[in-house]
């Protein structure tokens, strides 16, 4: 628990510079933030502006005005939208559901490729097959994933009329609708991710089959196949796990403008359209939101993997 | 998109060594003869060598009206004087591509510049003087690092308004993190090595030991990084200009492109496939190079 603790008392000051620099992105707004926060078309003279000055605190120094957003943040205010005027918060909670089923599910499916493919291309290691996961995996990380969304849709919804083209079915309306709408974009999200976790499991796994425990089990006679998979694939898996935080966090970062492609009515897409709209507020919220979550996402991953490794503490 | 996590190998020999400077000749070569020995750095230097070529070259290889709008020729599909067909308002895919890697590549190094000028000597000072300032920095980078790269790239983006300067910039911050942590990485390492003990007791300064003897033994993991950062640099850039934040018409951009021609998909195919196949080829590119020459630094991966 002695880690755990360490590990959470560390997260306290990276919240801190998260919140403060999307708190910044405001300062980085050229002109009038007030106009920023508003959005076009605002009348420089109006009732609104004045208010929203007076309601942010604009005429006080910026340290003053940051502790009021953050107070106002935790308090759950996030602001409201310069296109609908609803609250922020609404917005994100409505989307957020949807977001995190399709992450899960590009998650599952990068899993179901990476595993496989690290694994072959380790036991393979040198021989065509290696070859061949390497060349994949590379094809992952190089491919932009809004490109693999593009060419999909082209080729499995245009042209063989496979899957849907677009469209979101929520899981509790249909689920087997509801993966074969998502089946496309948790796709394209996923690829990148697999890219990267396959090679880490490839590099981690040679590391782990050249130690001496592995040449111990070898004389003992245990079979190759098991080898692996009962002796190496365990403590290779650890530095993975780490990686694995990290690749779901670029896993969201992919999924603004696959969302937007695919017209998913999650995180990503609101966020897109917020930009295209110029509706500040909302780009801020949403960042801060999914920032925070990246981080207790990392934070998830560091415990667990002070559960698979009992050397940690 | 910027998956691209540089120097999580550890780096022992340095492709560039001697801690002395001022034998840039000899060195060059040493480099070249070393890249040569990997296929994998090969292949890569010669995707990244013809890109930054085409780059260079691009208003010598494709006549100045490339970009002027023919709207009798909107949407022919590939042919003889259109080899990767035309866009919507008739203008020569593939003069457009050879004219958007000067945008891609150009993004791409300006905003590793970015990263790598603010990054090293961040992660240095962290790396050398531990305890408070040390943990500072860690806690900062691991900030920016929560952020999915593409996401904050955007965030900044779209509050610093769309144009070539505002994406590199984006970028460049995004990127910072990866080498400060890199540079930290080396510096730690090499601080207890002997030679850094050694100049110590000769009364050198911290200022001088730093940037004199720990510097230039810690460079191959960040000549590594710079490869596949640059890979990220121009995903990145590519998903800015999808979004409208990168390049602004008419400034051919491969994000733009694809983009623009994402709405075409059913009638003109063409114009959703060959910006792809342009940022796809270059990142792998960069992948390769920095792969290769991650390998011929790791002296356990040597003779193989």
């Amino acid at each position: 628990m002695h880690f755990f603790a360490r590990r959470l008392v560390q997260t306290v000051p990276v919240l801190l510079f998260i919140s403060a620099l999307t708190f910044g992105l405001l300062l980085l707004l050229p002109g009038d933030p007030v106009l920023g926060l508003l959005g076009p078309g605002v009348d420089i003279d109006s009732q609104a502006v004045d208010d929203m000055r007076a309601e942010l605190n604009l005429d006080k120094p910026i340290p003053v005005q940051y502790a009021t957003w953050l107070g106002n943040v935790l308090k759950g205010d996030l602001g409201r939208s310069a296109a609908t005027k609803q609250p922020v918060s609404d917005a994100i909670l409505s989307r957020l559901p949807v977001s995190a089923f399709l992450t899960l599910y590009a998650v599952a499916i990068m899993l179901l490729i990476a595993l496989p493919l690290g694994i072959l291309s380790a036991v393979k290691h040198g021989t065509g097959w290696d070859l061949l996961a390497s060349a994949i995996s590379v094809f992952g990380l190089a491919v932009p994933g809004f490109w693999l969304a593009i060419l999909m849709i082209m080729f499995l919804a245009v042209r063989l009329d496979w899957l849907p083209a677009s469209g979101y079915v929520s899981p509790r309306e249909s689920l087997p609708d509801s993966l074969r709408y998502l089946l496309m974009p948790a796709i394209a999200m996923g690829a990148a991710g697999a890219g990267t976790l396959t090679r880490q499991l490839r590099s981690s796994l040679l590391e782990v089959m050249r130690d001496d425990y592995i040449r111990t089990a070898r004389a003992k006679g245990v079979r190759g196949r098991a080898v692996v998979y009962r002796h190496a694939l365990r403590n290779a898996l650890i530095p993975s796990t780490t990686m694995l935080g990290l690749i779901v966090g670029q896993l969201i970062g992919g999924s603004l403008i696959i969302e937007s492609i695919f017209l998913v009515p999650g995180m990503g897409s609101l966020l897109v359209t917020a930009i295209f709209t110029r509706d500040f507020p909302i780009v801020q919220a949403g960042t801060l939101v999914i920032a925070v979550i990246v981080v207790l996402i990392n934070l998830g991953v560091d415990v667990l993997y002070g559960v698979l490794d009992p050397r940690i503490d | 998109m910027a998956f691209l996590t540089p120097g999580s190998t550890s780096h022992v020999l340095p492709l560039v060594p001697g801690a002395r400077s001022g034998r840039q000749v000899t060195r060059l070569h040493h480099l070249t003869r070393q890249v040569r020995r990997s296929r994998q750095a090969t292949i890569g230097l010669a995707i990244v060598g013809t890109m930054t070529l085409i780059a260079l070259l691009a208003p010598v290889l494709v006549r100045w009206d490339v970009g002027v709008p023919v709207l009798t020729d909107a949407l022919l599909s590939p042919s003889r004087a259109h080899p990767m067909g035309t866009d919507e308002l008739g203008r020569d895919v593939l003069g457009r591509l050879v004219h958007g890697a000067r945008v891609s590549l150009s993004v791409a190094a300006l905003a590793v510049g970015v990263s790598v000028l603010a990054g090293v000597p961040l992660g240095m000072v962290a790396g050398f003087w531990e305890g408070k300032i040390g943990a500072a920095v860690m806690r900062f980078t691991e900030a920016i690092q929560a952020f999915p790269a593409v996401l904050l790239a955007i965030a900044i983006a779209s509050a610093l308004g769309p144009g070539i300067e505002n994406a590199m910039i984006a970028i460049g911050v995004v990127g910072i993190p990866a080498y400060a942590r890199l540079a930290r990485a080396e510096v730690l390492r090499l601080k207890s090595s002997e030679f850094v003990h050694a100049a110590r007791a000769s009364g050198a300064g911290s200022g001088r030991i730093l940037i004199r003897h720990v510097m230039p033994n810690g460079t191959a993991p960040i000549i590594v990084a710079i490869s596949t950062g640059s890979a990220s640099a121009i995903l990145t850039e590519a998903a800015l200009s999808f979004v409208g934040l990168g390049a602004t018409p008419p400034t051919p951009s491969w994000g733009s492109m694809l983009q623009n021609g994402y709405q075409f998909i059913t009638i003109a195919p063409w114009l959703g496939i060959f910006p792809g196949i342009a940022i796809s080829v270059t990142t792998f590119g960069f992948i390769f190079l920095g792969d290769g020459l991650r390998d011929l630094s790791d002296p356990r991966l040597r003779g193989r």
